[in-house]
């Protein structure tokens, strides 16, 4: 094995402009296709739920955007009936999607004292805002918009500084928080309450109350009552299409990596037609002269590989990760140790198989033939 | 030069194998340029769509032209009290319970709203002053998906509406339902609420104004301009990737006609003792290149027509397919083009530095 290992990189080494050339080639489509895992992933994190919990969210039917959604008070105080038998909060929420510079954020607005136990955020950085001119912001948000503590953001026309940074479950929420009473102070008379959340106290069954609120008579006419998870999912659905372009475009890199695997190791043997007569003039059979071919092919689809996955992790690492958004949710890129290893897989199986098919010709033509060519 | 060219095509041919594979790498790249740039064509075809003649009055930080904008009616006599000459109001949401059955609703003033909007009648009748309550105009695209003509009866928010007419604009429009705004207004509970109201441009407002209570003058269109930007990341990023798909079966390509240029090189040295210079060398291998490339183009724009019938980008009411325009097609022959001199480049070098004749030696 050493000895086919020495053979293999002595003879990349030897070759080692055409060798460079099919490294380039087969390490751009890697590079390619690990970007396109990326944002695959990205997607499909982004339509993930944010997991079965005892959270319900009541908001007006038939309405797509939530910011548009009006939630009255009545409703608000016949969910705070069933408290504390069947309830254990009840948090009205202001939604919005507003500009901040160049980029589209959802801002999100809650009592502060239903952020941890309600809405699940952990504080990793800062202090939750207690000053009126301070906010929060969700890591992945910070990230995709360069944002630290400290940062100035411009809401609808107020400046506000980010005095926490936090992490949440689900990629709704990615975005920026501030306690209830400003965002209704900040809004004036349109800061209108959108939905709420109803956390379900320990001791109710979930699914009875979600049918007794959806049947209150407050509630029943215009507000559908959801479970956190269904609402989610139901709401990411917009962004399926892009997922299946972007599933297309990295069938279409993986295609292009079978082709120039393929080519790229087929090519580099078929030249080599004179040196594998004089290997098999010298004694060497036929399994070892394709295992040295393999062997070959293999070295090379790995270094090709190293340099496709380095490179998309260092364009990855330099565009933050957040130079796309959709519906101002930005999406974080990484390459999972997961999709590294299927790809690694994929370009050593490729390489191989292109070695092997293209070694057919050679093992089996005379040595005669071979040392003609 | 002819010669060598025709030469050059026939030893493509003879490596048929070896040409198909090839030309699929490149048909995959340009296939990947193709649907990128349709789809982008076709969003910014779809929304951006800038008025020179009205500003939009809307709530500051929001997408008034389609959504999350609400202002009293009361703004307009303060608009026009300020300097406009009209304040025309409209509503513009989304309703629907899930975004596969969504449709973008927009609540017109039923007799100024032609004076906005540039539209043509396909079947039917427009809105006008004193059409019944619960009627609606339909986009064509809304109606294809809906399949409803004039007469039929459409759901809106759980009520229905009868169809009067159908419409096209050629923009994102055509996924609207027209409805009259105190229609609207009563199937939002609105009141007398209104999302936005234009106003003509050229008067005492311009764009960028901020109004006090949070409200904002920008320009009709901008909306679905900043909409549109707004997956310009993504496009960028699907652009770099074709690139480097474009980059891979260039380098591919080269080591492809390095490879066939080796093969011949007996034929070539003949070639060239015979008077053939370096020009015609080069001649021979931009026929191959060009040849693999043309082959990988049509087969890249057969798989771009494929799948962009077989795709489509659907969010909330919208439904944007890939716009394979002339233009765009002009633009991956182009980029084909570069593909084809960039994989011919470095061997037509290699080429033209190596004694063909001193091999030709050496070999026999």
């Amino acid at each position: 094995m050493k000895t086919l290992l020495l053979y293999a990189w002595k003879d990349i080494r030897h070759d080692w402009a055409r060798t460079l050339l099919s490294i380039t080639g087969l390490a751009v489509l890697v590079f390619s296709y690990h970007l396109l895992g990326a944002m695959s992933a990205s997607f499909s994190n982004f339509a993930r739920d944010p997991g079965v919990n005892r959270n319900l969210i009541v908001i007006e039917a038939d309405l797509i955007d939530p910011s548009e959604a009006v939630l009255e008070p009545d409703a608000l105080a016949a969910a705070r009936a069933y408290i504390p038998a069947q309830v254990a909060r009840v948090s009205p929420h202001i939604f919005r999607q507003v500009r901040a510079g160049e980029r589209i954020v959802q801002l999100r607005a809650a009592p502060l004292s239903d952020w941890e136990p309600l809405y699940r955020m952990q504080l990793l950085q800062g202090g939750w805002p207690e000053q009126p001119h301070e906010i929060a912001c969700a890591e992945t948000a910070a990230r995709a918009n360069g944002w630290t503590l400290g940062s100035r953001v411009r809401i609808y026309g107020s400046d506000f500084s980010i005095s926490a940074i936090f992490r949440a479950q689900g990629s709704l929420f990615a975005a920026l928080w501030m306690p209830l009473e400003r965002a209704q102070t900040l809004y004036g008379a349109s800061g209108r309450i959108q939905a709420m959340y109803v956390q379900a106290a320990e001791s109710a069954d979930i699914e009875q109350l979600r049918a007794s609120l959806q049947a209150n008579p407050a509630i029943a006419s215009r507000y559908t009552v959801f479970y956190e998870d269904s609402y989610t999912l139901r709401n990411n659905q917009i962004i399926k299409d892009v997922d299946l372009l972007g599933g297309i475009a990295k069938v279409l890199a993986l295609l292009a990596i079978t082709f120039g695997a393929y080519n790229a190791t087929s090519l580099s043997l078929v030249e080599r037609a004179r040196e594998i007569g004089c290997l098999r003039a010298l004694g060497f059979s036929n399994t070892v002269t394709r295992l040295l071919l393999l062997t070959r092919s293999l070295l090379q689809g790995l270094l090709a590989y190293s340099l496709g996955l380095v490179l998309a992790l260092v364009y990855i690492a330099a565009s933050a990760g957040g130079q796309v958004s959709v519906y101002g949710v930005p999406l974080i890129f990484s390459v999972s140790p997961a999709q590294a290893l299927s790809g690694l897989l994929w370009v050593a199986a490729l390489a191989a198989a292109g070695a092997w098919i293209s070694s057919r010709r050679l093992v089996g033509a005379s040595v005669a033939d071979l040392l003609r060519e | 030069m002819l010669t060598l060219a025709s030469l050059g095509l026939r030893a493509i041919w003879i490596h048929w194998r070896m040409t198909v594979l090839m030309a699929l790498t490149v048909a995959l790249s340009l296939a990947a340029f193709l649907m990128m740039r349709a789809y982008h064509t076709a969003l910014h075809r779809h929304y951006a769509q800038l008025s020179a003649a009205y500003l939009m009055v809307e709530q500051s930080g929001s997408m008034g032209e389609f959504m999350g904008s609400r202002l009293p009616a009361s703004l307009a006599a303060q608009l026009t009290s300020a300097g406009a000459s009209r304040a025309i109001p409209e509503i513009h949401s989304v309703v629907g319970s899930t975004p596969e059955n969504a449709i973008l609703l927009r609540g017109i003033s039923l007799e100024e709203y032609g004076e906005t909007e540039q539209f043509q009648i396909v079947a039917g009748q427009p809105l006008r002053p004193g059409s019944p309550p619960r009627s609606a105009m339909l986009g064509v695209r809304l109606a294809e998906k809906k399949q409803a003509l004039p007469g039929a009866t459409v759901q809106i928010r759980g009520r229905d509406f009868q169809v009067a007419g159908v419409f096209s604009t050629g923009t994102y429009a055509d996924h609207e339902a027209w409805v009259a705004l105190y229609d609207a207004q009563a199937l939002l509970g609105w009141g007398s609420d209104v999302s936005v109201f234009l106003i003509p441009s050229g008067e005492v407002f311009k764009p960028g104004d901020e109004l006090p209570g949070g409200i904002s003058i920008v320009r009709k269109g901008q909306n679905g301009v900043n909409l549109a930007n707004e997956w310009n990341g993504l496009f960028n990023l699907l652009g770099l990737i074709a690139s480097s798909l474009g980059v891979a079966a260039a380098v591919a390509l080269t080591n492809i006609l390095l490879r066939l240029a080796w093969l011949h090189r007996r034929e070539l040295a003949i070639l060239q003792s015979l008077g053939f210079g370096r020009r015609a060398l080069a001649g021979y291998l931009l026929a191959q290149s060009a040849g693999i490339s043309l082959a990988g183009y049509l087969a890249g724009v057969a798989l771009a027509l494929i799948l962009g019938q077989a795709t489509h980008l659907q969010t909330a009411g919208i439904s944007v397919r890939a716009d394979l325009s002339w233009q765009v097609l002009a633009a991956s022959l182009l980029v084909a083009a570069l593909i084809t001199l960039a994989g011919a480049a470095l061997p037509a070098l290699w080429l033209s530095r190596l004694n063909l004749a001193a091999l030709l030696r050496a070999d026999s």
